[in-house]
């Protein structure tokens, strides 16, 4: 009888702390009270991960031999169909080249970032986040994208003096606005957990090149800079059909070996996204390149949203950090 | 009484740490074990229903502060109506108390896993598909219900070191 009250009061507890959360959002004190809960953890955290780590590393080697074996064979294979490769990938390289001269490319834009080294993920298994020790002392803010050498990460949730919560793009409440690469078709990406993300294409009539592959859309007020690799399109097997609304994609980034994350503190915005007052007009805008070769330049990998001189105007940027000036 | 929920307090954070520390190494099929609902489990079982609701709750406040932005009081009322259904079953598993154990420890860790996910989809938290929860359930409820044996013995051990009052037993 007695544990009977325990349950109804606490059940009622519960109930009350979720809608109290539910109601405030991330600004409300049950919300503070979270972010001081991490920033007490977390060091805990920090501090076991370092001890336990190389032990629990160690051990899970040994369980996974045989999958590491599996691995270095097919690592292997990989190398040597890479070696054949070789004179494909001089091919694209020509390519790129001239394309780059062609359109008169002056400099890659660069995203400011900072480094975070990846703490643990969150101890529920329908979570699909991890703590990062990056937080706004080192001006990391909300909503800001978060990549690794592979490609997108995910992005910031939540932010404490020192650490940093972020959401994977695996999370089934994440979704990003992409675009395939090679054609510029815009799309939108949605995580799934452990299974592939899912992408469904606007145009249902656009045509989608197998293994064609996904980058980041930027849009205004977006914080997820342009451009960022996200993965390959990889369903339905067997060649994919016109008409196809939703599709698979297999993303870059491992998420079971993330460790040091760069978390994107200022991406440059792409022309079109600028006010109109911080565009001016190139006073000396390059000569088009003849028709044929610039039809031809644009078919086998250009994506017509992706370069410069496919926006109208030649507009060039007043920010220092656009880079596209002059 | 005080030394009781200090260990208590200890098993949580130690199971807290070993969750988000140590079990990403040791993923089958992409799922943790998740060791917290064990330990919610084992005290249940140990020491019946009200120490079930008890700890559950506590235990699962802690882990929805150590998430972050996650939906407050979802843990803490997902475990305690685990520890108060594991505390009730214990009456049933004098016959065979491994094997038993086993079966509460899995069943109990699949459908605390299933209701959160069921809960947290009606609160709006981005939830995976069907399909891909009940994989998860069976999943961590068939690497919990291997590890019940070796999280139950130890936790019953400390309750019976560090015995309740009248208040706290079933």
């Amino acid at each position: 009888m007695r544990s009977r009250s325990t349950l109804v009061i606490l059940v009622l507890v519960s109930l009350g702390l979720m809608t109290l959360s539910y109601r405030q959002g991330s600004a409300g004190p049950l919300a503070r009270v979270e972010r001081g809960a991490t920033a007490v953890v977390t060091p805990v955290q920090e501090g076991f991960a370092a001890l336990v780590r190389p032990i629990g590393g160690l051990l899970a080697s040994i369980g996974q031999f045989g999958r590491l074996r599996a691995e270095n064979e097919q690592l292997r294979a990989d190398l040597k169909q890479l070696d054949q490769r070789q004179t494909s990938l001089a091919e694209i390289e020509r390519e790129n080249n001239r394309l780059r001269k062609l359109l008169d490319f002056r400099q890659r834009l660069q995203l400011v970032t900072t480094g975070a080294q990846v703490i643990a993920p969150p101890p529920g298994a329908l979570e699909w986040r991890v703590l990062v020790d990056a937080g706004a002392d080192k001006g990391v803010e909300t909503g800001m994208a978060v990549v690794n050498s592979q490609g997108l990460v995910g992005r910031v949730v939540e932010v404490t003096a020192e650490y940093s919560w972020i959401e994977l793009a695996t999370s089934p409440s994440a979704g990003y606005a992409v675009r395939i690469a090679q054609n510029g078709e815009l799309g939108a990406l949605t995580g799934r957990g452990p299974e592939p993300y899912q992408l469904e294409i606007y145009d249902t009539e656009a045509e989608l090149p197998k293994g064609a592959e996904i980058v980041t859309h930027s849009y205004r007020g977006s914080r997820i800079p342009d451009g960022i690799p996200v993965g390959l399109v990889s369903s339905p097997p067997g060649g994919l059909a016109q008409g196809t609304r939703y599709v698979e994609v297999r993303p870059y980034v491992d998420f079971t070996a993330l460790s040091t994350v760069l978390v994107v503190l200022n991406a440059p915005q792409r022309p079109a996204e600028l006010e109109p007052g911080e565009v001016v007009t190139d006073p000396n805008p390059p000569r088009p390149p003849p028709p044929s070769e610039h039809a031809g330049a644009l078919t086998p990998q250009g994506a017509p949203g992706d370069v410069p001189g496919d926006v109208p105007g030649e507009a060039t940027a007043r920010e220092p950090q656009t880079g596209s000036g002059g | 009484m005080v030394a009781r929920v200090v260990v208590m307090a200890v098993v949580a954070m130690a199971a807290l740490l070993a969750q988000t520390v140590v079990m990403p190494a040791f993923e089958v099929l992409s799922w943790r074990a998740d060791l917290i609902t064990l330990t919610v489990i084992g005290f249940a079982l140990a020491n019946g229903p009200q120490t079930g609701v008890r700890y559950g709750f506590a235990a699962g406040l802690a882990r929805d502060l150590a998430s972050g932005g996650g939906q407050l009081g979802l843990s803490s009322l997902v475990l305690l109506l685990v520890g108060w259904v594991a505390g009730q079953s214990r009456r049933y598993l004098s016959t065979s108390p491994i094997g038993g154990q086993m079966v509460v420890g899995g069943i109990s860790s699949a459908a605390a896993l299933l209701l959160e996910g069921v809960l947290g989809a009606l609160l709006g938290a981005g939830q995976p598909g069907p399909l891909i929860l009940l994989q998860a359930a069976m999943v961590i409820g068939l690497y919990n219900a291997a590890l019940s044996p070796v999280v139950f013995w130890p936790l019953s051990s400390i309750s019976t070191r560090f015995p309740g009052g009248p208040l706290t037993g079933g």
